[in-house]
């Protein structure tokens, strides 16, 4: 309840997050949807056949294809710099409550390059990590699979929040590899947060394929149940951001940055 | 390879759905059903009697063989020598003309190891003369520079009419599968294994072709009595029926039977489940490994609506079993082939969840290759054209029935993959699969003019000979062609038809010229625009042009008055009033063929008081221009989508410039983008 509390408190920042977020998405779904009309010129669908217009259409026009892959990886890159930018500023805000710009943009300086050091060593890891046990999952049924890596990508996402609030809050030191390690571990050393933050996961992954379930089926108002559920799926998070600050003050055994 | 102990509870968790098997249908007593389902068999037709006995040793993949052959020559022309198929050669080096053409893969499908190669090699032929002599004479043979080759010579002349009786011993050393035969592990896929004579054609001429990359086979009808000695574990599976197994100590002999059929088959393994059931008093029989025995079910009813599609088309299916086998993994490569009474198929995919949850499904993995598959059983197994020199008979119009297979056992809309309310069906593969290859080759060449480097083999010979025959249906309507192609079929069992037969029954059951309607129903001095048949299958079967019609423009303006100076009956200009206002309306459509091939195509028009008129036009010059009095709002040609050869479908619909309209793919495109967006965002944010 008092994560709950807080959150709430939080409001301005949760929807601020939301709106950047659905603002990078609609750009990216705009600038597609302009593309194919413009291609398509003065012609229509000549029946009601989608994939099969779909496909043939990216028959027609590879290169829109290959743009729209581009431009949606560019999307996750553009959210996920933005994100580790902004991630001090909401740990600050949500571990001690409303504070003045300037002591908030104090900490944020002080620890945005540890912040962004830690999640460069945790792409790495994850990626790493990923890689390892997709290929020793290699042969086996791909339910194993399925449910495998979803798992592990959780709990990476969970020491990632964990060494972030570690940087900002408790001054560990971003940049040496040993923080983040030490994340993953701190991480599966404790198992109900651990559970908390990947069932808060699940639920964020659940809102948002509701949403694409909507887009699939052509339900009536789908965009509006995906950015809704976005929205939802930001609280989650940050409910899951607050599960890792609660988590206090971990031995990472490395020294803060600014001791450097 | 060994899985982590940590994940052996989700391994387990997750392992082979094993249905259980339905109480075991008893093997039939003959090959062939009630001579009433067999229908007619042409005297000549059955030109050979096999003998064949074959010790599989399981150690080296290694076949004894020796067969008798009784051979009748049913030509006009006396015979001295006897040109065989040894197929398996082809696997035998890389410089075998299928080697040299495939490099040494198939479907995405290589060998793994050094020492998988495959070969037929003859040690003896004789000629055993008639009764009471019954005297084994040796006889003179050799294999010809391309070893899938061989000539026999005769000894004496083999007149018109009489029969010889050869006696053949051969090994053969299957290979490691990656193109249909061969073995993998304990899995054993036996076809085309022993030497096969050519045909010989009525006047005398031997059809024979080295086995390329795309050929398949040619042979006569004949009877098969075949001995398998095998290790008694292994679970058999072959062409016709089993009538008596002897164990022997650690291996079985198992008799089997088989009667008007062009090739014997068989498989073995000890790792087969076996799964049986009766249709219409056929036995299918599914041999399965474990991996794959959760879609036994599905393969079932894709064999059952197959037969009751392909029964009901082109008549009984005239023998008694059918015997489907999956091969195992690491044996994909013997997948997806078909054999008298007997074929291959594929896995079905399973669908992930999450997938599953968002409404995709298909009916295209594993089911629709068992449907593919046993289609041959009429084309190429009881019609038997000459797949070498034709092969757009048996793949193409296989793969032309496969669609309608679809639709026939559809108790839905027919479709083949689902993703929510949007559905691909199985025409929509025949269409697709013409973009690009229209231009490439013709249909109508025999199987070794087609390259693999060219590449579009599957594309011209399967799905343009689908889209071609699919488009002649669609045209003239499905009761002509459904029973042109009909009486083919039946007129056509155990006779080894050609492309000339097929499209003479084509013509003969459509007729020659059919009307499709007035080219403007509400002018008849418009006249009416006429199909050629023979004209459509001439230019879709040897020519290689590309259906495509497009809206070229639609022009909306002011109709022009009379106002101006004009002559009058004295010849006097009289007149010169100011000109005329811009009011009525007035529009021109101009439409264009933009491919070379040339087929008639209906054209809806949709007025801006959202009346819709259809015209047909012949698309016989490149352009045509239609005229309105009233102002258009969009032109849509082929509106109902009977043009299967036309693969570029976005120019077909056009809007007047300046209408408002929803091009109906950007929209869902943008949201799709949006949506993924926000599951990638939501991966690297909060």
């Amino acid at each position: 309840m008092t994560a709950l509390r807080t959150l709430a408190g939080a409001w301005r920042w949760v929807l601020a997050l939301w709106l950047g977020e659905v603002a990078i998405a609609a750009a990216f779904a705009f600038a597609l949807r302009t593309h194919v009309a413009a291609a398509l010129s003065d012609f229509a669908l000549p029946d009601d056949r989608l994939l099969y217009a779909a496909a043939e259409f990216a028959g027609a026009h590879p290169q829109l294809v290959s743009g729209a892959i581009v431009g949606l990886l560019l999307s996750g890159l553009l959210g996920g710099v933005v994100w580790a930018v902004l991630a001090p500023l909401v740990i600050a805000r949500l571990a001690d409550g409303p504070q003045s710009a300037a002591a908030l943009g104090g900490r944020w300086l002080g620890s945005l390059g540890g912040v962004i050091a830690t999640t460069a060593w945790h792409a790495l890891g994850r990626g790493l990590v990923l890689m390892g046990l997709a290929s020793a999952l290699a042969g086996m049924p791909g339910a194993v699979s399925a449910v495998a890596l979803p798992l592990v990508w959780g709990l990476g996402t969970f020491a990632l929040d964990l060494s972030r609030a570690q940087v900002v809050l408790h001054g560990a030191r971003g940049t040496a590899p040993r923080t983040a390690a030490m994340a993953w571990l701190h991480a599966i050393k404790r198992p109900k947060l651990l559970a908390l933050a990947l069932a808060l996961q699940a639920a964020q992954w659940l809102v948002l394929f509701a949403g694409l379930a909507a887009v699939v089926q052509g339900t009536g108002g789908a965009v509006a149940i995906v950015r809704s559920g976005a929205l939802v799926a930001v609280a989650l998070g940050s409910l899951r951001l607050l599960a890792a600050i609660s988590a206090g003050p971990l031995p990472m055994a490395a020294e803060p940055d600014d001791a450097a | 390879m060994r899985v982590p102990a940590w994940l052996l509870p989700l391994a387990l968790a997750c392992g082979p759905r094993i249905p259980p098997a339905p109480a075991p249908v008893p093997e039939p007593t003959s090959p062939l059903r009630e001579p009433a389902r067999v229908g007619p068999i042409p005297a000549d037709a059955k030109v050979q009697q096999w003998t064949l006995r074959a010790r599989l040793d399981a150690a080296t993949h290694r076949i004894e063989g020796h067969a008798t052959l009784q051979w009748r020559n049913t030509s006009t022309v006396a015979v001295r020598t006897m040109p065989l198929h040894l197929y398996m050669n082809a696997f035998r080096a890389e410089d075998t003309a299928w080697m040299a053409e495939g490099r040494g893969r198939h479907r995405g499908n290589a060998p793994h190891s050094a020492g998988g190669w495959g070969y037929v090699d003859v040690t003896a032929i004789h000629r055993v003369e008639p009764a009471p002599e019954r005297k084994a004479v040796a006889l003179q043979y050799r294999e010809l520079p391309e070893p899938s080759l061989m000539e026999l010579d005769l000894g004496d002349a083999i007149a018109p009419g009489e029969g010889v009786e050869l006696e053949i011993d051969f090994v053969t050393q299957l290979p490691e599968v990656f193109a249909r035969t061969g073995y993998a592990g304990e899995f054993h896929m036996v076809g085309q294994w022993y030497p096969k004579p050519g045909v010989l054609h009525r006047d005398g001429s031997w059809h024979t072709h080295a086995f390329t990359y795309h050929s398949e086979f040619y042979a006569d009808f004949g009877d098969y009595e075949v001995e398998l000695d095998v290790p008694a574990n292994m679970v058999v599976g072959a062409t016709g029926v089993l009538h008596e197994t002897v164990r022997d100590g650690d291996r079985k002999r198992l008799q089997y039977r088989a009667q008007m059929v062009h090739d014997f088959a068989w498989t073995a393994d000890p790792g087969f489940l076996e799964y049986t059931a009766e249709h219409e008093g056929i036995r299918i029989r599914q041999l399965v490994h474990p991996e794959h025995a959760f879609s036994v079910d599905a393969h079932l009813q894709a064999q059952i609506a197959a037969l009751d599609s392909m029964q009901g088309r082109y008549g009984s299916y005239p023998w008694s079993t059918i015997t489907i086998v999956h091969p195992p993994s690491g044996a994909e490569g013997a997948a997806g082939m078909e054999y008298p009474t007997l074929f291959t198929t594929s896995p079905v995919r399973e669908i992930p969840g999450p997938l599953r949850a968002l409404g995709l499904r298909e009916r295209v993995s594993g089911v629709f290759t068992t449907v593919h598959e046993f289609g041959h059983q009429y084309f190429q197994g009881l019609l038997a054209s000459d797949e070498a020199a034709a092969p757009w008979l048996d793949e193409g119009m296989n793969t032309t029935s496969n669609v309608l297979v679809v639709e026939d056992g559809a108790d839905d809309d027919g479709w083949v993959v689902r993703v929510g309310p949007h559905a691909l069906f199985a025409d929509d593969f025949v269409r697709m699969a013409q973009q690009g290859i229209g231009t490439l080759q013709a249909i109508d060449q025999p199987a070794e003019a087609f390259s693999p480097v060219v590449g579009g083999y599957g594309g011209t010979v399967y799905r343009r000979t689908a889209a071609l025959m699919l488009t002649l249906r669609n045209l003239v309507g499905d009761a002509a062609f459904d029973r042109a192609l009909h009486e083919y079929a039946i007129a056509w069992r155990f006779r080894h038809p050609t492309g000339a037969d097929l499209e003479q029954a084509l013509v003969d059951g459509i007729g020659e010229r059919v009307t499709l309607g007035a080219a403007d129903p509400a002018d008849p001095a418009t006249g009416t625009v006429e199909l050629d048949v023979r004209a459509l299958l001439e230019a879709g079967l040897r020519g290689t042009g590309e259906v495509d019609y497009r809206v070229h423009a639609i022009v909306n303006r002011s109709a022009m008055g009379h106002a101006g100076w004009h002559r009058n009956a004295e010849g006097v200009l009289v007149g010169g009033e100011a000109p005329t206002e811009p009011g009525a309306d007035e529009a021109v459509v101009v439409l264009h063929r933009a491919g070379e091939m040339v087929v008639p195509v209906e054209v809806e028009i949709r007025f801006a008081d959202d009346t819709t008129v259809r015209r047909i036009w012949s698309g016989t010059r490149r352009t045509h221009t239609l005229q309105f009095d009233k102002h258009v709002r969009s032109v849509r040609l082929d509106p109902e989508g009977k043009l299967l050869l036309e693969a570029v479908r976005l120019d077909n619909h056009r809007f007047a410039p300046g209408e408002d309209f929803d091009d109906g793919l950007s929209q869902p495109l943008g949201q799709a983008a949006e949506t993924a967006a926000l599951l990638v965002l939501t991966g690297v944010g909060p």
